[in-house]
C-alpha cells in the first residue's frame, strides 16, 4: 500500500481529533456562541469516537511513519488517558454554573487543539515532532488560562504562562539546537545508535570528545520537560497559573499537560539513555543523568510538599501537591529501567484518577460556597457526603495510603527505587509523604471534623456528583485489585520487559 | 571563504546570554518577550550552522534548517499570543510592567 | 487443608454494620434537616451494629471451636488468598487466618467488643451523633480483626491504619467540644511517629525476606541466624518494629497520647485505649516472636522501656483527680507491664496479662463510665466520694475491676502479673532490675487503685446535693458491668501458676506460636524457677498488695497525712507541701510539656523559618544580593524586582546552572 496512505490510516485518531477541533470552531461561529452546550456534547461524542479507535490499537507492534511519528501502545496508552482526562474536563464545564456563563464553544476547540498537541507529543522520538507537539499544548493552554479574560487573576495567570513558556521554550529549543549541532541528527533513536567518523555523529562519539557541552544541552532539554511537568525548579509558574486559571482548565494542566511532559521525559530517557546502553560511557552518563533526575526528584517532592503544608487554599495546595507528585514520578524516571518505567506510568494512572479527582470536588466547591479556602469548608462533608467521601479516598489516595491505587503506584515506585540503588530517595519519598499527610488530611478534617456555620445549602448536580463518585469507587477499587492496571501498564510498557 | 561554524556558534551563545539576561533584568513585558525571541534565534542560527556543517562532507542534511523554519512560526505564533495578552493587560491597567502581575501568590 | 471462605466474615460483618449505621446516620441528619426535632432512623443503629457484633462473636466461637478439635501441632484455619500484589519475585498475598494467638484476641476483641456495644447503646443514648458512634465503633472493630486474622504485615498494616484511623475519629467525637479534636489531633500525630518506623522496619523485613507473610518471616528467622548473617539488620528490623509498637501501645517517649485520648466517650476507652488497639503491639512483637528472640539486646531495651513506661505511668496515676485520667496512666502503666513480660521472653504470659488487663481494665472504664454518667459527667473525683450508696450495682463491679488490677490474691491480675515478674525473675542478671522495678510499680498500682476507689465510693459525699443525684445506670450499662467482673474475678484460670500442679491452659495453648522464639532464645524451653522461689514470690505480691491498698484506701488517714476524709485533703496538702513534685507527677513527669517547649515549639519556629526566612529573606535575599552584584558590575543592570517574575527566572537559571554542574561533577572518564 502507498505509504503515505497507511501513514494517515496510522494517523486515524489525530485526525479525527484535529477535524472534530475545527468543526466545533467552526460550529460555534456558526451558532455565534449561542448553544455552547450542545458544543460539550458534541466533543464528547467525539472524544467518545476517538477513545474507542485508541482502545483499539492498544497491544499493537510499535511502527514508524513519515520517519517521525511513532505508533505504539506507549503513545496510545498516554493518548487514551488524555482522551479520558479531556471529556472529564468537558463534563466539569458543563456542569459548572460559573462556566456556563463564560462558557463558549471555543472553550473545546482549544482543549482539543491541545490534546492534539499531546497526540503527537506522547508519539514521537523526533525532536522536531516533539517541540511542535509541545508547543501546540502551550499556545492552547496559554489561552486557556486566561479564558476568564474579564477577570484579572485569570489574565495574570495567562501572562505569566506565556513569559515563562516562552523563557522554558527557548530554553529548550536553544538545547535541541546544541545537541543537534552536536551529533547531526534530530531522531533520538538514531542519534543513540549512530557512529560517525571524521565530524563527531551520534552521541557516543560527542560523549568521547568532550562531555560538557552535550550536558549543557541535556539539562536545557531537561529543563522543558522539567517546566512541562513542574519540577522544581521550573515550578515557579505552577502554583500561580493553576490558582488563577479556571478550574476546569487546572485540571487539564494538572493532569493531561503534566502526563504529556511524563511521556515525552520517558521517552527522551529511554532511547537515550536506557540502562543497559550499549556504550560503556552511555552507562556511565546514563548513570549521572539518572543521578541528575534523582536529585530533582527528591528537592522537587520536597518543597512542593513544604509549600503545600501552609496554604489555605484548596486550589494552590492541590497546586503544590501536583508538584510533589511529579517528584514522587520521577522516582521510576531515574531508574532508567524498564520496571522504573512501568512504575511511573502505573503512578501517573493513579495521578489521573486522583486528581480529576480531587480537582472535580474543588470545582464543586467552589461553585457551592464561592470560595476555595479550606477553612470555608468547614462541615461541608455533612452537607454533602457523597462527594464529601469521595474526596476523603481521593485524599487518601494522594497521600499514599492503602487501599487506593495512590498506595500501589506509590508501593511499585518505592519498589523499583530501593531495587536499583535509589534508597536514599525512597526515604525521602517516604518522609514526604508522612509530610504529605498532614495537609491532605487537614482538607478531610475540615470537611468532617468541624462545625459549618455556613447556612448554603449544597448543590444538586446529579451527573457531576455521579462522576466523581465514580473516579472515587474506581480510586478504591483499582487500589484493591490492581491487577487489571498493571497488566495495561505491562502491554504498553515503553522499554518491553 | 565562508564564514567559520565556530563563529557562528558562538555568535549564537551571545546571543541567548542576552536573551536570558534580558529576560532576567526587564521588567518591560514586552522587553522579555523580545528577549524570548532572541533565545529562540539563538536557536535558530546553530541549527543553521549545525546543519551546514553536517552537510559538508557530502548530501545535504537540512533537518537543521526545517527546524529553523519551524521554529520562526513558533516564535511568530508565541509573539501574537503574548502580545495580545499584553495589550489586554495594558487596557486594564495601563501598564506593561511584570511587576503589575502581582495578585497571585503565596501570601 | 481445606481454605476456610468464611473466615472472611468476621470483619465483613462489623464493616457492613458499620456501612449501614453510617446510611442510618445521614439519613438522620437528612431526617433532621427536614425537623429539626425529628429523631429519624439514628436510634436503630446500636441493633445493627450489636447484630454484626453478635455474629461476628460467634464465627469466632465456631473457629476456637474447630481449633480444639484440631492437633495441637496443626491448629490453623486458613482462608483462601486474596492475591493483592503480583509483581515479578514478590507478591502479596493476604489471607485471613485463625490460629492459637489470633484466636484469643478474636474472643477478646469480639467478647468485650459486643459487652461494649450493648453498654455503648445505653451510655450513648440521646446523643445526636448515635448512628455515627456506632459506625465508627463498627469499623474500629472491623479493622482490628484484619490487625489480628491478617497472615500478612501488609494486611495488618491495613488494620493498624485502620485502627489508628478509627481512634483519632472516637477521640474528637464530640470534637465541637474543642480539646477533643486536640487531642485526637495528638493522637494522630504521635501514632504517625510510630508507624514512621513501622513501615521502615517492614521495608527492612522485605528486603531480608522478601515477603511480607508473617509466619514466613518467622519461620525464615532461624535461617537467617544459622547463616550468621544480617544480624544487625534483624536487629534493626525489631527496633524499628518495636518503635511502630511504642506509638500504638503507648510506650515511652510517645506515650503521651493515650491520657489525653480519654477525651473520647468512654466506652471507646474501654474497648480502644484499654482493651484492644493499644495492645496491638503487644500482638506484634508477640506474632513476630522469633524476630525479637533473635536480638537479646532489643529485648533488653524493650525491657528498659517498659519498665520505664511501667514506673513513670504508675506514679503519676497517683496524683490524678480525674477518674478516667487514673485509668489512662494505669493503662500505661500496665502496657508496660504486658512490655516487660516481652523483654523476659515470656510471650505467652505478656499476652494472658493482656486478656486479664482487657477483662479488668474495660470493666473499670466501663464503670467509670456508669459512674460519670450517674454524675452528670462529672470526672474530678474531689467532687464525688459515697457513691457506693447511690449506685450499688456499679460499686461492687467496679470492686471486683479494682481487685484484679491491684493484684488481689489469686484474681486474674494478681496471676498474670506474678508470671510475668517471676519470668524476670527466673531470667536472672539484668532482668533482677526490670523485676524489682515491676514489684515496685505492683505496689504503686495496689495504691492508687484503692486511693482512687476510695476517692470515688468511700466518705462523704462531696458534690452538691442539690444539683446532682446520683442514680443507677440502665441494665444495658449494668449487665455488661457483671459480666466483665465474673471474668475478671475468675480470668485466671486461664493460666493457673505451676505451683499449684493444674495445666496452664493458654501457655500449653500458644505452644505452637511461641515455640520459635523460645527455641532461639532459651535454646528450647524457658526457664523455670523452684516452687519454693515461686511461693516467696507469690507471697511477696500478696504481701505487697495487702500493704499498698490499704495505705491507699485507708491507710493515709490512719498514719495522719490526712483528716477524717481520705483524699482530698490529702491531696491537697501533698499539692501544698511539695508543689513541684505533685506538678511534675500530675503531669506525667513533664513529659509532655517537655516535648512541647523542645519539640513542638521549634517545630513551630521551624515552620516559621521556613515560611519567613527562608521565603522572605533567603528567596527575596538572594536574589537582591545577586542584583547588588549585578549593579555593581555592571551599570546598567536594573534592579532586580523583589520575588517575582524576574526572580523566578534567576531561580531557573540557577537550577540549570547547577544541574549542569552535576552533570560535570567528578569529571569525566
Amino acid at each position: 500500500m502507498n505509504p503515505y496512505i497507511e501513514g494517515m490510516q496510522a494517523l486515524a485518531p489525530e485526525l479525527v481529533l484535529t477535524a472534530l477541533a475545527l468543526i466545533v470552531l467552526v460550529a460555534d461561529l456558526l451558532t455565534k456562541g449561542k448553544d455552547s452546550r450542545r458544543m460539550g456534547y458534541l466533543t464528547l461524542a467525539g472524544l467518545a469516537v476517538v477513545g474507542g479507535m485508541l482502545a483499539l490499537r492498544l497491544g499493537e507492534p510499535s511502527q514508524t511513519y513519515f520517519g517521525m511519528v511513532i505508533v505504539d501502545s506507549f503513545g496510545t496508552f498516554f493518548k487514551l488517558f488524555t482522551v479520558a482526562a479531556v471529556a472529564v474536563v468537558c463534563v466539569f464545564i458543563l456542569s459548572d454554573k460559573n462556566e456556563r456563563k463564560n462558557g463558549i464553544g471555543e472553550y473545546y476547540f482549544l482543549l482539543l487543539g491541545a490534546s492534539v498537541g499531546i497526540f503527537f507529543m506522547v508519539s514521537t522520538n523526533h525532536l522536531l515532532l516533539l517541540v511542535l507537539g509541545l508547543e501546540l499544548l502551550s499556545l492552547a493552554s496559554y489561552a486557556l488560562a486566561g479564558f476568564h479574560k474579564g477577570q484579572r487573576k485569570s489574565a495574570e495567570a495567562a501572562m505569566k504562562y506565556v513569559v515563562f513558556g516562552g523563557l522554558s521554550a527557548g530554553i529548550m529549543v536553544y538545547g535541541i539546537s546544541l545537541l543537534y549541532g552536536m551529533t547531526g541528527t534530530l531522531d533520538l533513536a538514531e542519534m543513540a545508535t549512530l557512529a560517525g567518523d571524521s565530524i563527531p555523529t551520534g552521541l557516543v562519539p560527542q560523549l568521547y570528545l568532550s562531555a560538557m557541552p552535550v550536558g549543557v544541552a541535556m539539562v536545557m532539554i531537561l529543563a522543558g520537560f522539567a517546566y512541562k511537568m513542574s519540577v522544581v525548579p521550573f515550578h515557579f509558574w505552577t502554583p500561580d497559573v493553576y490558582e488563577g486559571s479556571p478550574t476546569p482548565v487546572t485540571t487539564f494542566l494538572a493532569v493531561a499537560s503534566k502526563a504529556a511532559g511524563v511521556a515525552a521525559l520517558l521517552r527522551f530517557v529511554g532511547a537515550l539513555f536506557p540502562v543497559d546502553g550499549v556504550d560503556e560511557i552511555i552507562m556511565w552518563y546514563g548513570d549521572r543523568f539518572g543521578m541528575l533526575i534523582a536529585v530533582l526528584a527528591a528537592v522537587t517532592m520536597t518543597l512542593g510538599n513544604l509549600s503545600a503544608l501552609r496554604q489555605q487554599s484548596l486550589k494552590r495546595m492541590l497546586a503544590y501537591s501536583s508538584i510533589a507528585h511529579a517528584g514522587y514520578i520521577l522516582i521510576g524516571v531515574a531508574t532508567r529501567t524498564s520496571e522504573g518505567f512501568d512504575a511511573a506510568m502505573y503512578y501517573m494512572t493513579a495521578y489521573y484518577f486522583m486528581n480529576l479527582g480531587a480537582f472535580g470536588v474543588l470545582l464543586y466547591f467552589e461553585s457551592a460556597l464561592g470560595s476555595d479556602r479550606i477553612e470555608d469548608m468547614r462541615g461541608f462533608g455533612w452537607k454533602s457526603p457523597l462527594i464529601s467521601i469521595a474526596m476523603v479516598a481521593f485524599l487518601v489516595s494522594l497521600t499514599g495510603l492503602p487501599p487506593t491505587i495512590g498506595f500501589y503506584g506509590k508501593y511499585l515506585l518505592f519498589k523499583v527505587g530501593v531495587a536499583e540503588g535509589l534508597g536514599w530517595l525512597v526515604i525521602v519519598a517516604a518522609l514526604n509523604s508522612v509530610v504529605s499527610l498532614f495537609y491532605y488530611f487537614s482538607v478531610a478534617k475540615s470537611l468532617f471534623l468541624k462545625e459549618s456555620n455556613d447556612e448554603r445549602p449544597a448543590l444538586s448536580q446529579p451527573l457531576f456528583a455521579g462522576l466523581l463518585t465514580a473516579i472515587g469507587v474506581l480510586t478504591i477499587f483499582f487500589g484493591l485489585f490492581p491487577d487489571s492496571i498493571q497488566e495495561l501498564v505491562e502491554m504498553c510498557s515503553l522499554l518491553g520487559s | 571563504m565562508s564564514v567559520p561554524t565556530e563563529h557562528l556558534v558562538i555568535l549564537a551563545g551571545i546571543l541567548f546570554s542576552i536573551g536570558v539576561a534580558g529576560f532576567c533584568l526587564r521588567r518591560n513585558l514586552i522587553v522579555m518577550l523580545m528577549s524570548v525571541e532572541l533565545m529562540l534565534n539563538a536557536a535558530n542560527l546553530t541549527f543553521l550552522a549545525g546543519s551546514r556543517a553536517h552537510s559538508a562532507g557530502g548530501e545535504p542534511m537540512l533537518e537543521g534548517a526545517v527546524f529553523a523554519i519551524f521554529v520562526i512560526v513558533v516564535a511568530a505564533v508565541e509573539a501574537s499570543v503574548g502580545l495580545a495578552l499584553v495589550i489586554a493587560l495594558y487596557r486594564r491597567q495601563q501598564t506593561v510592567s511584570v511587576d503589575s502581575l502581582n495578585q497571585l501568590g503565596d501570601a | 487443608m481445606p481454605h476456610s471462605q468464611w473466615l472472611w466474615m468476621i470483619p465483613a460483618m462489623p464493616l457492613l454494620g458499620s456501612i449501614l449505621c453510617g446510611i442510618l446516620h445521614f439519613m438522620t441528619l437528612k431526617a433532621r434537616k427536614a425537623n429539626a426535632d425529628a429523631t429519624g432512623p439514628g436510634p436503630l443503629a446500636s441493633l445493627v451494629a450489636n447484630a454484626a457484633m453478635a455474629v461476628s462473636f460467634g464465627l469466632s466461637c465456631l473457629a476456637i471451636y474447630q481449633l480444639t478439635g484440631m492437633d495441637s501441632a496443626a491448629r490453623l484455619l486458613e482462608s483462601a488468598p486474596w492475591h493483592w500484589i503480583e509483581t515479578g519475585k514478590m507478591s502479596v498475598d493476604v489471607s485471613m487466618v485463625v490460629d492459637p494467638l489470633s484466636s484469643l484476641l478474636l474472643l477478646v476483641i469480639t467478647g468485650i467488643g459486643l459487652l461494649i456495644h450493648i453498654y455503648s447503646a445505653g451510655y450513648m443514648k440521646g446523643d445526636p451523633g448515635f448512628a455515627k458512634f456506632f459506625s465508627y465503633l463498627n469499623l474500629f472493630v472491623a479493622a482490628m480483626l484484619m490487625l489480628v486474622m491478617s497472615s500478612s504485615l501488609l494486611g495488618l498494616f491495613i488494620g493498624w491504619e485502620g485502627v489508628g484511623l478509627c481512634s483519632y475519629l472516637l477521640i474528637g467525637f464530640w470534637y465541637h467540644k474543642g480539646w477533643p479534636a486536640e487531642a485526637g489531633q495528638k493522637a494522630f500525630v504521635v501514632n504517625r511517629i510510630g508507624d514512621a518506623f513501622f513501615v521502615i522496619g517492614s521495608f527492612l523485613l522485605i528486603q531480608l525476606f522478601g515477603t511480607l507473610d508473617l509466619s514466613e518471616i518467622g519461620a525464615g528467622v532461624a535461617g537467617l541466624l544459622e547463616s550468621g548473617e544480617h544480624s544487625t539488620q534483624l536487629m534493626l528490623a525489631a527496633l524499628l518494629l518495636f518503635g511502630g509498637a511504642c506509638g500504638k501501645s503507648a510506650q515511652m517517649p510517645l506515650f503521651v497520647w493515650l491520657p489525653d485520648a480519654m477525651a473520647g466517650p468512654t466506652p471507646v476507652s474501654a474497648l480502644i485505649h484499654a482493651a484492644t488497639m493499644v495492645t496491638s503491639g503487644v500482638y506484634l512483637v508477640v506474632r513476630l516472636n522469633p524476630l525479637f528472640a533473635a536480638s537479646p539486646g532489643v529485648l533488653l531495651f524493650i525491657g528498659v522501656v517498659a519498665a520505664a513506661t511501667a514506673f513513670i505511668a504508675g506514679t503519676s496515676a497517683m496524683a490524678q483527680r480525674d477518674l478516667k485520667g487514673v485509668l489512662a496512666y494505669s493503662t500505661v502503666s500496665q502496657l508496660g507491664y504486658m512490655f516487660l513480660g516481652l523483654a523476659a521472653g515470656a510471650w505467652s504470659s505478656a499476652i494472658f496479662h493482656l486478656i486479664t488487663h482487657a477483662f479488668f481494665k474495660a470493666l473499670l472504664f466501663l464503670g467509670a463510665g456508669s459512674v460519670i454518667h450517674g454524675m452528670h459527667e462529672e470526672q474530678d473525683m474531689h467532687k464525688m466520694g459515697g457513691l457506693r450508696r447511690h449506685m450499688p450495682k456499679t460499686f461492687i463491679t467496679f470492686l471486683a475491676g479494682a481487685l484484679a488490677l491491684s493484684g488481689f490474691p489469686l484474681l486474674s491480675g494478681f496471676i498474670s502479673k506474678d508470671e510475668i515478674l517471676a519470668m524476670n525473675f527466673a531470667r536472672g542478671g539484668l532482668h533482677y532490675g526490670l523485676w524489682a522495678v515491676g514489684v515496685a510499680t505492683a505496689a504503686i498500682t495496689a495504691f492508687y487503685t484503692w486511693r482512687m476507689v476510695a476517692l470515688t465510693f468511700f466518705g462523704e459525699e462531696r458534690f452538691d446535693k442539690d444539683k446532682v443525684h446520683p442514680h443507677e445506670s440502665p441494665f444495658s450499662m449494668t449487665l455488661p458491668l457483671f459480666i466483665l467482673a465474673g471474668l475478671a474475678l475468675a480470668g485466671g484460670v486461664l493460666g493457673i501458676p505451676p505451683v499449684f500442679h493444674a495445666t496452664h491452659i493458654l501457655e500449653h495453648w500458644l505452644e505452637p506460636i511461641t515455640a520459635p522464639g523460645n527455641a532461639i532464645l532459651f535454646g528450647g524451653h524457658p526457664p523455670h524457677l523452684s516452687h519454693a522461689v515461686e511461693w516467696a514470690l507469690l507471697g511477696l505480691g500478696t504481701l505487697i498488695f495487702f500493704a499498698f491498698a490499704h495505705l491507699g484506701f485507708r491507710g493515709l488517714a490512719r498514719i495522719g497525712l490526712a483528716g477524717s476524709n481520705q483524699g482530698p485533703q490529702f491531696d491537697e496538702q501533698q499539692a501544698a507541701k511539695r508543689p513541684g513534685l505533685y506538678g511534675k507527677l500530675q503531669d506525667a513527669w513533664s513529659i509532655d510539656s517537655t516535648y512541647t517547649s523542645w519539640i513542638v515549639q521549634p517545630l513551630k519556629l521551624f515552620a516559621f523559618v521556613i515560611a519567613v526566612v527562608v521565603d522572605q529573606f533567603a528567596v527575596d535575599g538572594i536574589v537582591n544580593g545577586a542584583a547588588k552584584v549585578a549593579r555593581q558590575s555592571a551599570e546598567r543592570l536594573r534592579k532586580l524586582s523583589d520575588g517575582g517574575v524576574a526572580s523566578y527566572g534567576l531561580w531557573m537559571g540557577a537550577g540549570a546552572i547547577l544541574l549542569a554542574a552535576l552533570w560535570m561533577a567528578g569529571g569525566a572518564n
